[in-house]
């Protein structure tokens, strides 16, 4: 049994997806290339695979745009299917971070991204192993 | 290993006003590009049609800026008509939210 030391604990499954992007406006484009290029293998329902792809692009949306970290500090994206078979999803950056909330009333329009998280995703979370990571896990079949 | 998103906006003046149709994805990265084109074609037209039918893909960044387009039009009195993603990709953020019902919304025309 190999142990990993590190403060992240990063998965080392082959079939995991995990990749890192820089802080810019691209991100959620590289983000949703690499969900689609990692999901090929899955069998995925259409209605699934627009909605993991809509989840994708809101929480490296909010990453980009919430994080107080400087321009050249990454986001970690990572994914895996779970045991239990969902995808599981995870967005880590590395500034202080911010308090999501899953609507702001005080910005119509805005805040649209953990809405629909919230909305679409079996289960969801906030924790901050050294940043802010946003995860959530999506089931790969319709109904 | 920067993969530009595809993005295209094209516009045509019609007799009701301009239609602008845009082609791609429209996210936090080209979502700005869309907002500027609207504001320069928009002056002193009474209609905008704005064609989502080619969107292959639309997140929150995209609802929002049709959100406000949306409450432009109602507060300048001009008129906005929205034409319906075809893909799903595009369309998911729109039915998840309600966006599909609240904005003025009208299918593609046949053809």
């Amino acid at each position: 049994m190999m142990s990993v030391s590190g403060e992240s604990s990063p998965s080392l499954d082959p079939g995991a997806l995990r990749i890192s992007l820089e802080q810019t406006p691209h991100a959620p484009a590289l983000a949703r290339a690499a969900i689609s290029g990692f999901s090929d293998g899955l069998e995925i329902a259409p209605a699934r695979l627009a909605t993991l792809l809509l989840l994708v692009s809101e929480v490296v949306t909010n990453a980009v745009i919430h994080s107080q970290a400087t321009a050249e500090a990454e986001i970690l994206f990572a994914a895996r299917v779970t045991d239990g078979g969902a995808l599981r999803v995870e967005v880590t950056d590395a500034g202080e971070g911010f308090t999501p909330r899953a609507r702001d009333p005080n910005h119509p329009g805005g805040g649209y991204g953990l809405y629909l998280v919230e909305q679409e995703a079996l289960c969801w979370g906030v924790d901050r192993p050294g940043g802010t990571r946003v995860w959530f896990e999506l089931a790969t079949h319709a109904g | 290993m920067v993969r530009p998103t595809e993005f295209k906006i094209a516009h045509r003046a019609t007799e009701a006003g301009v239609t602008v149709k845009i082609v791609g994805e429209l996210d936090l990265s080209t979502g700005p590009v869309l907002a500027e084109s609207i504001e320069r074609l928009r002056r002193d037209v009474k209609a905008l049609t704005l064609d989502l039918s080619d969107l292959s893909f639309m997140d929150s960044t995209g609802l929002r800026l049709l959100i406000e387009l949306d409450q432009r039009a109602k507060a300048e009195a001009w008129k906005l008509v929205l034409i319906r993603p075809k893909h799903e990709t595009a369309a998911a953020v729109l039915t998840a939210t309600g966006a599909d019902s609240a904005l003025p919304f009208e299918d593609a025309p046949q053809g």
